[in-house]
Parts: structure tokens; sequence; C-alpha cells
């Protein structure tokens, strides 16, 4: 679904990714892992339209999206949740949420994508009349994320997700994932937990100093030993 | 250019200004005079704002108290020319350095601001105090018709002024200014005193402009708040210097001369009109010249000089 | 009942500050969403007030009808200004916006100069000099009408910002445009549509601005000041900080000019603003940005 051939990019004269190329299937879950400084936030940024890349080529749902900035991007109905705290900070949850639902066509569309959102995260309905930059990371993540689905992706990009989130969160955070994808999402995890990242993947990209390491089933890659070694420090 | 080139030509140009005001007379040789105090005050502005990146948007401000304290000195406490001129200057220094200490700590648009209020508030209060300054009436000086004298009194400050700019461009005073405008934060964790340099810098600009502003007073016999305190003189130093290129030595000559030159073309002839076209050069320069003309000169040389030498590959 | 002339001046103050708020709102709506300083504010507030001059005098079009001919001129003006040339500095400092911006505001004074000619100008209505008795206090009807019509424009502000979807799209660019631009917000589209609006304010405190003085077209840049000052002890960005900041700079207006005499008004102004900057950046209510 979504497919990266030979993607050089980073920033003005700075080369970051030297060639990625990469592939994520309908229906996979697929994680990207590697160390800091690897290039994975050039990656999520090149994906997403806030970078152009130098070369190569970006296709997703078989149509090229290389070079389109992040608006017309999210049209294509590929969603993400960016690194750090990305909500709205003083608007309420509800807002935010609508928000996520900007590009629909009215507002039945977006009530309903709204109702399906607050029936997945149901603590989000609870808080919907909080002011999104009064709540805690774990939940904002949450906001974040709900948000992304408003639109209704075909795809759902996270990078970094788990940053900054207690254990429990995180579990919270990864189950969402699981849920998404078993109700036939297709998503893309950009995460430095590797040993979480690669649980959960189908498939996973080993990324290292811009280019892709290793790559494999997740359950392969979590059992290599170099793996184990180099990325999961045992 | 070689070292000895370099010295020639200055050498060459030097003479010619000394020598050009016997050639001239009357109008035109008050015109070179107009123009070379703005190449001085174009600099001045620059000392300053083009090298720390801190818009000073109030310039005139110390070129308006310069000119006030020089005339009110002269006409009310019958001091002569030279020490009102110099007290002119100590009086703006320490204005100046007066005002750095709580405008100094606000950045970017905010302190452009503060300058302009300071700037507005001087203004008004010269002209308010008018039992000193006489207020919107004017102040006359006396009389002194020496086309020659100003000429060179102006000619050696604009000289000072350049040279000054070029000396400090080499120090490391003159780095440390650099690095304030390109990332004061990551200086001031390096150990560096940004405050004192600041200072520095804005307390000699400062001096230097009262001293073109009692000059200045002097030279047109009479004076008064709407026109020495003028905002549009702000202006004109920032745009001749963003015009040529701030934070470079020959930007502000460069734009001096280019905009004086066609101030003096358009203004007589058409007064809106001119202001039209200095708004239109503005909007120009900041979308398609951003490093000013003489910047995008350096620009290009620099880039032509790249082109030669393949760039690094980060491994 | 006799009032002290304190009393008076403050209510003066008062009528005079919704104006200010008016314009002001928008001036702080531009820079809160996209970080642009626009001094061409007050020349955009001069347009408004001469094309409210020239309707009624080449058309007879009452003032008051002439506003919504007006604010739909000025939103095109500032739409236009914006995506023509503020978006092309978007993404740099707010520092470049003021050069850019200041240029526009001499291209517009100065235009309306040589087409106008520096002449001062009023609209003389059948109501203009008509004055209300309250409770022993004359007040200028003009002046209470502008009030009110000022704050109309805040309550219809306020409404648009938080009720509808674009309203919510601009506050959404305003606090994190990567996050607007990832809901599918076209933030150029926002950024013109902002401009629009501030412009569109400007230009109905004009009109009533045309009501209650003299106007000629060199007036923008002490409306320009105004705004400034309005909008630093408000809060720059903050919107609501505009009503705030108006109230007290119009009361400081008119207690200066009563108190200390009319020159003194001019230098009160500038100091406070000097004395704001100084020592409270971000405004009486502490919420404006900071950079």
């Amino acid at each position: 679904m979504l497919h990266l051939e030979n993607v050089v990019s980073g920033y003005g004269k700075i080369e970051i990714l030297h060639g990625v190329t990469l592939d994520v299937r309908t229906g996979e879950v697929v994680s990207i892992i590697g160390p800091n400084g690897s290039g994975k936030s050039t990656l999520f940024k090149t994906v997403m339209g806030f970078l152009t890349p130098a070369a190569g080529a970006i296709r997703f749902d078989g149509r090229e999206i290389t070079g389109l900035p992040p608006e017309e991007i999210i049209r294509r109905q590929i969603s993400c949740v960016p690194q750090g705290r990305c909500t709205f900070p003083h608007m309420t949850v509800k807002e935010n949420l609508e928000l996520g639902g900007y590009i629909h066509r009215n507002r039945q569309e977006v009530s309903r994508a709204l109702e399906e959102v607050f029936a997945q995260f149901p603590i989000l309905k609870e808080r919907r009349r909080a002011v999104a930059g009064s709540l805690s990371g774990g939940e904002q993540q949450m906001v974040e994320m709900a948000r992304a689905l408003m639109l209704r992706p075909k795809a759902l990009l996270l990078d970094e997700p788990l940053l900054g989130l207690a254990p429990k969160v995180r579990g919270v955070i990864l189950d969402k994932v699981l849920e998404l994808n078993a109700a036939g999402g297709t998503v893309l995890l950009i995460e430095q937990n590797a040993r979480r990242a690669l649980e959960i993947a189908h498939r996973a990209y080993v990324l290292e100093l811009g280019r892709i390491r290793f790559e494999g089933p997740g359950g392969e890659l979590l059992a290599d030993k170099k793996v184990r070694r180099l990325y999961i420090g045992e | 250019m070689a070292r000895g080139a370099k010295l020639l030509t200055l050498g060459v140009l030097f003479a010619g200004l000394v020598g050009l005001p016997f050639f001239l007379t009357g109008y035109k040789l008050r015109f070179v005079t107009w123009l070379l105090m703005w190449v001085g005050l174009a600099s001045t502005w620059n000392l300053f704002s083009g090298y720390t990146g801190y818009i000073n948007f109030g310039p005139v401000a110390f070129f308006g108290v310069g000119a006030y304290v020089t005339a009110v000195l002269m006409v009310k406490a019958g001091v002569s020319f030279f020490p009102a001129l110099l007290a002119a200057g100590v009086l703006a220094g320490i204005a100046a350095l007066l005002l750095g200490v709580p405008t100094l700590r606000i950045r970017g648009a905010y302190f452009a601001i503060a300058t302009l209020a300071f700037s507005e508030a001087t203004r008004s209060l010269t002209l308010n105090l008018s039992g000193l300054t006489e207020g919107g009436k004017g102040l006359m000086l006396p009389i002194y018709n020496n086309a020659y004298f100003f000429y060179f009194v102006i000619l050696g400050l604009t000289v000072a002024v350049v040279a000054t700019v070029a000396f400090i461009q080499r120090t490391r005073f003159g780095i440390t200014l650099v690095s304030i405008r390109e990332d004061e934060v990551a200086s001031q964790v390096l150990g560096v005193n940004t405050f004192l340099n600041k200072m520095a810098a804005f307390g000699l600009s400062g001096v230097f402009l009262a001293l073109y502003g009692g000059i200045y007073a002097y030279w047109q016999t009479f004076i008064e708040p709407g026109e020495v305190f003028n905002v549009l003189y702000s202006v004109q130093m920032l745009v001749m210097t963003f015009l040529g290129g701030s934070g470079t030595l020959l930007g502000p000559i460069v734009g001096a001369v280019v905009l004086g030159a066609m101030t003096e073309y358009l203004w007589a002839t058409f007064t809106y009109v001119y202001l039209i076209f200095v708004g239109v050069l503005i909007v120009a320069t900041v979308l398609f010249l951003p490093d000013g003309v003489w910047g995008y000169c350096v620009q290009t040389q620099s880039r032509r000089r790249r082109r030669a030498q393949p760039a690094p590959v980060l491994e | 009942m006799d009032w002290h002339p304190f009393a008076v001046a403050v209510i003066d103050g008062i009528l005079l500050g919704g104006i200010y708020a008016a314009f002001s709102a928008g001036f702080s709506l531009v820079f809160g969403t996209m970080r642009v300083i626009n001094l061409a504010q007050g020349e955009l507030v001069m347009l408004g007030a001469f094309s409210a001059y020239w309707l009624y005098r080449v058309q007879a079009i009452d003032p008051f009808y002439s506003i919504p001919i007006v604010l739909g001129v000025l939103f095109l003006v500032g739409f236009g200004l914006q995506k023509l040339l503020i978006n092309r500095i978007i993404a740099k400092e707010p520092l470049v916006s003021l050069l850019l911006t200041f240029g526009i505001s001499l291209i517009l004074e100065n235009l309306a100069l040589r087409l106008w000619t520096g002449d001062y100008r009023t609209i003389t209505t059948s109501y203009t000099g008509s004055r209300t008795v309250v409770a022993g206090v004359t007040l200028s009807n003009m002046r209470v009408v502008g009030l009110g019509l000022a704050m109309l424009a805040m309550v219809g502000l306020f409404l648009f910002l938080t009720k509808t979807k674009i309203g919510k799209a601009i506050r959404a660019t305003a606090q994190h445009p990567d996050a607007a631009r990832l809901m599918g917000i076209r933030i150029h589209q926002i950024y013109a549509l902002t401009f629009g609006v501030g412009a569109a304010l400007a230009g109905l405190a004009g009109v009533l601005i045309a009501l209650i003085f003299t106007i000629q077209p060199a007036m923008g840049g002490f409306y320009t000041l105004m705004s400034f000052c309005v909008v630093v002890l408000g809060g720059m960005g903050y919107v609501p900080g505009a009503l705030v900041g108006g109230f007290v700079l119009g009361i400081i207006q008119t207690t200066s000019a009563t108190f200390l005499g009319g020159h003194w008004m001019e230098f009160s102004i500038f100091a406070t603003l000097l004395l704001v900057l100084l020592s409270r950046p971000a405004g009486i209510l502490g919420k404006g940005i900071v950079e």
C-alpha cells in the first residue's frame, strides 16, 4: 500500500536518508526501528510531505505522493500521529477531534466519525470538554490517535508514539494499534523502543545511519541475536 | 584583491574625496556632503543592527538628541561648536547605555517596537519642553556658512565610522556581534557576555548618530523636532542598509549612494511618488533580494567559488 | 449632576477605546496566527475611512450602509495582499514581515496622498453633531454608536473564531501550524483569510472613525502606532486582550489630554508603550506571545 523507492532525503545540503526502499502491505503492521540519529524522524517527515525527497519516489495506494505537501497527502487518506505533543492545546478534546474530520464534506460525516472514535476511546468521550493542553501525556497521545482516525484513513503512521509515556500507558497505546490493525487498518510504526515495536509487527525494518540494515518478519528480527544485541541491548 | 592593490585603491579614493570639494560649488557640493552624511548614518546603523541582528527602529532619536544638545548648548549657553558637539556625543552615549539596559533584554520585533516608541517619545518630549528647546517653533543656531568646513567634518566622521566598522569586523568583538545575530542563546551558553557586547555596539552607534546630528544642526542652522526626530530618517538608514546588504562593510555605502541619488532625482519632482517608489523598493528587496544588492553580489561570488569544489558527503 | 472631569475623561476614553479595540483585534489575530506584524494596519483603517467618505460624497450612500461594502472591499484588499506578497515570507521571522508591511504602508499612504491630496475631510450628515444627555453627561451620539458597532464587531469576531469551522481552523493554525496541515487545512489559504478578516475589521473601524473625526490620507501612521499600544497592552496575539488594551489606551489618551494638555497626550501614549514593553511585554493580562 505504501512504497518507498530509493528515497534520498535530508535538510538542505545535509543528506540523512541515503536511498531507502521499503514496503507496507495492506493490512500489515510494519515497524521501523533504529538508534537515535538513524533518520527515523526524517523518514516520517518525508513520507508525510514536510520534506521533499532529493531523489526517489513514494507511492501510496498506487498513486505517487512524492513531493506533495502534508495537507494534500492527508487527502489521500493516509493519517499520522507525529512525535511530541501535537494537539491543539487551547482547544477541547472534542474540538481537536472535530478538526481531525476537517476534510469531511458535511457535518453528518464528522458526527459519525466522532461517534466511532468515541466508541473506540471511551476515555476521550468522558473528557471531551477538557482542554487538550491540560491532559496527561498519555491522554494527549490518545487524542492524537483518535484525531488521526477521524479521517477514516487507509493507513496510519505513528512516529515514536511511546516516547515519554509510562509503561502501562505504552501498553494501552499498543493495544489500540493492534485493535486498529485487527479491524483492517494498515499501520507503519516508527519507534525507538525496539522490543515492543518488533513484538507487534508483521514485518520490520532496521534503519541505521540513513540506510536499511535489516528487514524481515517481526518475530524473526526479535529472535535474531545480532538485532537483540545492537538494538534491544541484550 | 591583493593587499597592495586594496590600499592603493583606498588611497586614490581618499585623495579623490579630499580633493573633490574644490571642483564643486553650491548645490552639488551640498549634495555630496549630504550623501557622505548618509553613507555614515547607514554605516552607523549597520554597525549595531546589521551585525547583531537587533533591528533598531529609532536611531533618529540619537541623531535628534545630538542635534538638540549641540544646538541648545551653543544657543543658550554660548558654548562653541566642537565642545558642544563633544558634549552631545557623550550625553548620547550615556543615554544609549541607559536605554540599552532595559531594552537589550528583549528581542526581535519587540525590540524594534520599543526603539520606535523611544524615538517617538523623545520627539514628543523635545516638542513639549519648549522652554528649553523652543518646541515647535524651532531653534536657530549661530550662522556659519562655510561649505568646505562641513564637507570635511562630515567626511572625517564618515571615514571614522567606516574605518571603525572595518576594524570591528576583524576583531573578536565583531565576530561576537555576528554570533549574537546567528544564535544568541548558543553564544551565551558558550560563555559570551552577549549583554556587554550589545551594549558596547549600541552605545557606540548612539555616539556616532549624535555626532552626525550635532553637525547637521550647525550645518542647517535651523532645526525643529519634526525634522531631526523624523521617523523617515530612521527608515532611510534601515532601507539604505538593507538595500545594500546589512552586516557587510560596503552594503550600507552602496545602499546610501544608490538611494541617495534616487532621492535627489525624484524628490524635487514627485514628492509622494518618491515615497511610493521607496515602498516598492522595500517590498521588492524583502521579497527578492533579502541580502541586499551587495549581499547578493557577495553570495554570487561565494556560490561561484563553491561550485569549483564538490560538496563533502556526510558519512 | 456635575461630573468630575476625570470621570468624563474615562467615559470618553471608553467610547474611543471600543473602536481602538476593533481594529487592533485584527492586528492581534494576524500576529497570533502567522507571527506577522502588520505595519500597514493604519493604512487599512485609512482606506476604510476614505471608502466611506467617497461613497458618501459621490454616491450619497449613508456611511452606515457603506459598512458592508467597506467590509467586503477591505477583506479583498487584505486577502490579496496576503496571497500575493506576505505569504511569500511567512516562514521567516516577524522582523521580515515588519519590513514588508512597512513598505506596503508607504505605498498605500503615498498613493492615497497622491490621489486625494493631503486635505482634511469630514463626513457631515444630518446626524453628525447630535448629542444625548444621560445622567447629566453629554455624549456624542456618533461615539456611542461607534462603540456599539465596534462591540458588535468584536462579538462577531468571537463567534466566528469559536463557532465556525473556518474560525476553528484559524485558531488551530495559530496554535500548531504543522498539526493543522495534518488535518488537511491549507494554511496558506487560512493565512490569506485571516489577513482579510483583520483588514475588514480595520476597514470597519475606519468607517466609524470617519464618522467621528476628520480624516486625511496620512492618518495611518497614528493608528498603526495605536494598534501597537493596544496589542502590547492587551497581549500580542491574544485577541480578547485587544478589548482590555483598547479601553485602557482610550482612557490614557483622554485623561492625559484633559489633565496634562493636548501636547502631552502623544508623549503619554508612547511612554506607556515603552514602559509596558520593557516591564511586562506579555501585556496587562500576561497572555501575550513573547518570543
